[in-house]
């Protein structure tokens, strides 16, 4: 069986040492990477040129300087679209999933969290705002340099995860209710379906940004780069830090699934268990 | 041993494949398959990541136009660099997505535990016949 792995091993290094080496500029596709004053109007006649059309129409076509971000909220729009709509999904799926019946009362316990140790609870009482403030900013920040709304509502989605890991899921909950996140967890694909339809109520297409006269754009290159993308990024920072929130808060307030016909099979075992009496996971 | 070393890279996404593929077939446990499945996408993160990096490429116009990030490039780097978008893009999707996937099987794993009482693939028998 190891052998079986080895041999596999082996032959995929084989093949991978056979591409040419990383970063060579002389591939095909990077063809066009040497010459930087090439129109941008040139580079579509060319095949193999999307990414360096990406890299050099970033700024006359969506208004962003970050080429990464023109090209997954404005390029590729509906690909990013469905993608917050999948995120929102999964987090429809995992919450049906976990939730059962409600709890009878002998079963609940108050999770006391680690609060107990007093180092680690001033230390993430006086990290939590700074996680917040840096979610923002990566947030924020996500049209002219690296960052965006995902990776930024992450980490919002950990500061606040972090609170209620630590302290209790009340004490987490009384921060940030999950009524509260439920209302903001369908922002993202709500948002960009809003800015989509901007365009079409002006007589523009779905998702023409920057094409769309007579709306403020923003100044290319600063902070506030292009309001199409700077609302979508909000969207989805927000709609991903509750989700991921949300989703946490499913699993610490999981309760027992239970079959309305109990056969042998369907009893749950937490009775004879090992994971009777400890634990909030329960 | 100069082709390893171009290639460092995808050895290594390689290598964290078959440690993926291995613990996915061979691990008896659902939790570890989940881990092993999270490797194995890792990887491929790398592989890709790696593919899409240009060196020796120009600074685009676009972001030449642009003082705030050339100033902020040229103070980081101290040269002109930059990469193709397209595969740092796809990539973003497949996160969220490897994220959409753990986060759901990691429901039904607590439901399989509630459930079986064990995580062990080899006793959870509920299929009959």
């Amino acid at each position: 069986m190891f052998l079986m792995f080895f041999v596999f091993l082996l032959l995929t290094i084989i093949v991978v040492l056979q591409l040419p080496p990383i970063g060579d500029p002389h591939v095909p596709p990077y063809a066009g990477y040497l010459s930087p004053d090439t129109p941008v109007d040139e580079i579509t006649k060319q095949s193999n040129a999307v990414g360096l059309y990406y890299n050099r129409g970033a700024i006359r076509d969506c208004g962003s300087p970050s080429a990464i971000t023109a090209m997954i909220l404005d390029f590729r729009g509906y690909d990013t679209l469905y993608e917050t709509t999948v995120i929102f999904l999964a987090m429809i799926a995992a919450l049906s999933v976990l939730v059962g019946k409600p709890r009878k009362k002998e079963y609940h316990e108050p999770w006391i969290g680690l609060v107990r140790y007093t180092v680690v609870g001033t230390v993430i009482k006086k990290i939590v705002p700074f996680m917040v403030m840096y979610g923002l900013y990566v947030i924020f920040h996500g049209e002219v340099s690296p960052g965006g709304g995902f990776q930024g509502g992450v980490i919002l989605g950990a500061s606040f995860v972090l609170y209620a890991l630590i302290f209790s899921y009340e004490e987490g909950e009384k921060k940030m209710p999950s009524d509260a996140l439920r209302i903001v967890n369908a922002l993202g694909p709500f948002m960009y379906a809003f800015v989509g339809l901007v365009g079409v109520v002006t007589g523009y297409t779905f998702l023409a940004n920057k094409v769309i006269k007579g709306i403020p754009h923003g100044i290319e290159g600063t902070l506030f780069s292009s309001l199409p993308l700077l609302l979508i990024e909000l969207g989805i920072g927000f709609g991903v830090g509750s989700i991921i929130t949300h989703v946490f808060y499913g699993y610490v307030t999981e309760r027992p699934f239970t079959l309305d016909s109990p056969s042998p099979q369907s009893s749950p075992s937490r009775g004879e268990g090992k994971d009777e009496g400890g634990g909030p996971y329960r | 041993m100069k082709a390893i070393l171009s290639n460092i890279d995808y050895v290594v996404s390689v290598i964290l494949f078959t440690i993926g593929l291995y613990g996915l077939v061979f691990k008896h446990n659902v939790f570890k398959k989940l881990l092993a499945l999270n490797i194995l996408e890792t990887s491929v993160y790398l592989f890709y990541i790696a593919l899409g990096d240009v060196r020796l490429g120009r600074i685009t116009t676009s972001w030449a136009k642009s003082p705030y990030v050339k100033d902020a490039l040229a103070a980081w780097t101290g040269k002109e660099i930059m990469v193709n978008p397209i595969p740092t893009g796809l990539i973003l999707t497949a996160i969220v997505v490897c994220v959409c996937i753990t986060a759901f099987s990691l429901s039904l794993v607590v439901k399989l535990y509630q459930y079986f009482g064990t995580l062990d693939t080899r006793k959870i028998t509920a299929l009959k016949g």
